[in-house]
């Protein structure tokens, strides 16, 4: 906030209608009496107060544009009285000047007037004071020019104090400001209250006070101080004002802007409010015994130490009072007691960590899920994790590692494991940081029962494998019972029993690669799948795949090439040979299903970020954009019939895909949109040189 | 011609295996389970044995470890028969002391070739050459498809080779 400065505007701040009191009270009986003031700048009079118009909106507008044609005024140096006035002879109003005074005075032009022409030299000021009745009438000169020296002598006492810095209130104000202001962490109203008397000390000599703290029913005195405590009861007007929180003007003279004096003789009384917040105002009565008044000046000073005081409350005082204060607590209180029940509700379990390992929370169902038997607010998380053996070990290292290293920032990660406790149950854990910012909160961790999951799962994997193991032995008597009949074991057959019993063969052949993939894949998604990895030279691989593939096609009538395209210098990677030999020749095999005849598969290898990328390309068949990821789902089958016939298990590639996944690798289709065909991608890891267990 | 014995609890494998090492005139011996096929095989003496993992009364796998460990018939290879297809499962039978593993379906002729990459090329009969030969041209007249193949899990493939 910024205090007030001396300006060319600092007499809009002045309380005027000091002045207008002072008039009605030596010079009453006028209808009209406004005060105008020289603009520095233009240096036209602009009407500053005004009392009698009935319009005040175009009455504030009232001003001489012409200050030529009263100079002669202010050169006389007296007062101008006109008992009776011949408007447009007299008045040095333009035209327009006296539409508006019309208009503003309800249609009234004056009959008799008095100009006071109030000039101070040193100060280039200039002010005119006039005084309009709607009647004629004689005006007592003596009477009219005591008043006149009061005014000039009050008005350059109220320029002095302004601007001199006397009785400046800006110091006293900027104190009370700092205080106010520092009080916005830890509000607490007495002391504003206690600070707001000793500025009102400072400014305004009074030797009592009372304080009255507005109610809804009755105001209230809360404070009184001072020699000869006089009784103070509220008045009427005073009730109203508390009421209505604002001026009460039934007093008369009028009572001055935001401050209300009574006009009783003796003692004189202040009433300053101080509005703290909408609904809570304080009067402050100043009472002073000797002199039994105050002047315009006490006045002055009030007022503005009014409108700092209330400029500088805290914005946000009502915000943060002592029971707001509470209310907010209390406001905490719910939400934490509304957490809680949210988190002891859960049917998972949670455990909440700090930034220093500490376990900070674990709700109920965690508690029965593990069967803990230790109250859990002891638990650290060593000694939350050893009662699981070392099925924690993971948990644990990933929180200490994100505690210490803060691997946390981004991307958030998650950590994902299971554990199979003695009571029978298997929980997975989700463990996440917690971070406001880039710091380290701690942890949370949510344990579900997947018990019934795992055993479902595990029935299904069961199933599947018992079903494939009962499936193989018919199936090996019909296969190898009719490998006999070929062989001729049991005498020659004629063409056509050797085409079936071909038939036949192969399709318990292709029975049996349906078993296989089947017992394979189940396998691998059972998670009990375990790949030895080692660094090997994939390209080495590729050929020899390519060259036994080539071998086999040099005897069909669809021979297919396989080209290759690739740097001669390029790493080893890290990977099962069998498993990357098996993901290989799949998909140069279904490349080759895939050509024309005389076509060719190429195959290229290039290296990219810690990887190696193969990539299968046909020149045959091509994928549709919509089928790119579901080509890898089981029992895919492509619309075109053509390439169905060629169709395996319909697990060739979910398997290869799964078995790329687990080796770190991805695998993808893409179509070049100016080559025909499709072509597969994937890619295993690069060998960084360390030592593998292979 | 050699003797071998075949143990296998189901008939239609076990007349299966007979059928196709007669016919390449070696000398098939029939044992129905576990024990059958160790009192046989501590009794006469055999060039090479055929077990089924899973048989009644004796496993494959405890019938190959207590031969193991008799000296007359420690030095006598052993080949899995069995439907286990997994590595895991592969690796026990010869950690038991197989010396092959032969996995169901399979087709006569891998028999046939067991036997040759077992005992030598002295064990190659007429017959099984004949039939070793008429199967290389069968494969030629009408190859086996070979996206089959390429499903095939790469263990199996392995024993192929």
């Amino acid at each position: 906030m910024d205090l007030p400065v001396d300006s060319g505007t600092v007499y809009e701040e002045f309380d005027w209608s000091v002045i207008l009191d002072r008039i009605d009270k030596l010079l009453p009986g006028f209808d009209l009496r406004s005060i105008y003031i020289q603009n520095e700048a233009t240096h036209e009079f602009q009407m500053v107060e005004s009392r009698g118009f009935p319009n005040t909106g175009f009455a504030s507008r009232l001003g001489f544009k012409h200050s030529d044609q009263i100079k002669p005024l202010f050169d006389s140096g007296v007062a101008l009285l006109l008992p009776n006035v011949s408007f447009f002879k007299d008045h040095p109003f333009d035209r327009q000047a006296i539409h508006l005074f019309r208009f503003a005075s309800g249609g009234n032009l004056p009959a008799s007037s008095v100009f006071f022409p109030i000039q101070i030299l040193e100060r280039h000021f200039k002010a005119l004071v006039i005084l309009d009745r709607f009647r004629p009438g004689a005006i007592n000169p003596e009477k009219a020019q005591a008043l006149y020296h009061e005014l000039v002598s009050h008005i350059t006492q109220l320029l002095e104090t302004r601007t001199t810095g006397q009785v400046t209130p800006e110091e006293p104000l900027k104190a009370l400001y700092t205080v106010v202001s520092s009080e916005n962490l830890n509000p607490d109203p007495s002391e504003i209250i206690e600070n707001a008397l000793n500025q009102l000390a400072y400014l305004v000599a009074f030797d009592q006070v009372h304080i009255w703290q507005d109610t809804q029913s009755h105001p209230l005195e809360i404070h009184q101080a001072g020699v000869s405590i006089h009784q103070i009861h509220f008045s009427r007007s005073i009730r109203s004002f508390v009421e209505r929180g604002e001026l009460v003007e039934d007093n008369d003279p009028r009572l001055p802007k935001e401050l209300i004096l009574t006009t009783e003789p003796s003692p004189a009384r202040l009433f300053v409010p101080l509005r703290l917040k909408p609904e809570m105002t304080l009067i402050i009565a100043l009472i002073r015994n000797d002199p039994p008044s105050f002047t315009g000046q006490d006045l002055l000073q009030a007022n503005l130490f009014l409108r700092f005081f209330h400029a500088s409350l805290p914005s946000n005082l009502h915000e943060i009072s002592t029971n707001n204060v509470q209310e907010e607590y209390s406001d905490q209180s719910k939400q934490k007691a509304r957490q809680t029940a949210i988190i002891e509700a859960m049917f998972d379990g949670v455990l909440v960590t700090d930034s220093v390992n500490k376990i900070q929370y674990l709700n109920t169902a965690l508690y029965r899920l593990t069967s803990l038997e230790n109250k859990p607010e002891k638990h650290t998380i060593e000694s939350f994790g050893s009662q699981f053996g070392d099925d924690l070990d993971q948990w644990k290292d990933h929180i200490l590692t994100w505690s210490l290293t803060g691997e946390f920032a981004d991307p958030k990660p998650i950590f994902s494991d299971h554990i199979e406790l003695k009571n029978g149950r298997v929980l997975s854990i989700h463990l996440s940081p917690i971070i406001l910012g880039n710091e380290f909160l701690g942890t949370v961790s949510i344990f579900r029962d997947v018990t019934y999951e795992f055993a479902f799962d595990r029935l299904k994997t069961d199933f599947i494998t018992s079903i494939s193991h009962e499936l193989r032995t018919p199936l090996t008597s019909i296969s190898g019972y009719i490998d006999l009949l070929l062989m001729g074991v049991a005498g020659s057959l004629n063409e056509s029993q050797e085409s079936y019993m071909r038939t036949i063969k192969e399709n318990s052949f292709r029975l049996n690669n349906l078993i296989n993939d089947l017992l394979e894949l189940t396998t691998i998604e059972s998670g009990n799948f375990q790949m030895r990895v080692l660094a090997f030279d994939l390209i080495a691989v590729a050929r020899e795949i390519a060259r036994k593939i080539e071998t086999k096609n040099e005897n069909k009538s669809k021979k297919v090439r396989v080209t290759f395209d690739h740097p001669s210098d390029l790493p080893l990677v890290l990977a099962n040979p069998d498993r990357s030999r098996q993901i290989i020749e799949n998909l140069i095999n279904n490349a080759c299903a895939y050509s024309a005849e005389d076509g060719f598969v190429n195959v290229s290898i290039a290296q990219t970020d810690g990887f190696l990328q193969v990539s299968v390309h046909n020149q045959h068949v091509f994928v549709p954009p919509e089928h790119k990821t579901v080509i890898f789902d089981k029992f895919y089958k492509g619309d075109d019939p053509s390439i169905q016939i060629l169709q395996g298990s319909g697990l060739g590639l979910p398997i290869i895909k799964q078995l790329v996944e687990l080796q770190q690798g991805k695998i993808w289709v893409s179509n070049d949109q100016d080559l025909p065909g499709s072509t597969f991608i994937f890619t295993l890891p690069i060998w960084d040189g360390t030592e593998s267990d292979g | 011609m050699a003797k071998i014995l075949v143990a296998e609890d189901e008939p239609d494998i076990r007349n299966l295996i007979a059928f196709t090492l007669q016919f390449a005139h070696h000398e098939p011996v029939i044992a129905r389970d576990g024990a059958e096929a160790l009192e046989l095989a501590r009794n006469e003496s055999f060039d090479l044995i055929f077990l089924d993992i899973r048989m009644p009364k004796i496993t494959g796998y405890d019938v190959c470890r207590a031969l193991k460990t008799e000296t007359s018939t420690a030095d006598t290879p052993v080949v899995f028969v069995s439907a286990k297809g997994q590595e895991l499962e592969i690796e026990e039978g010869f950690e038991a002391g197989a010396a092959h593993y032969i996995l169901k379906p399979f087709e006569p002729i891998q028999v046939l070739q067991c036997v040759i990459d077992l005992l030598g090329e002295s064990q190659q009969t007429a017959n099984s050459a004949a039939i070793l030969e008429s199967r290389s041209q069968l494969d030629e007249q009408n190859p086996t498809p070979q996206i089959n193949d390429q499903e095939r899990p790469a263990d199996e493939r392995a024993d192929d080779q």
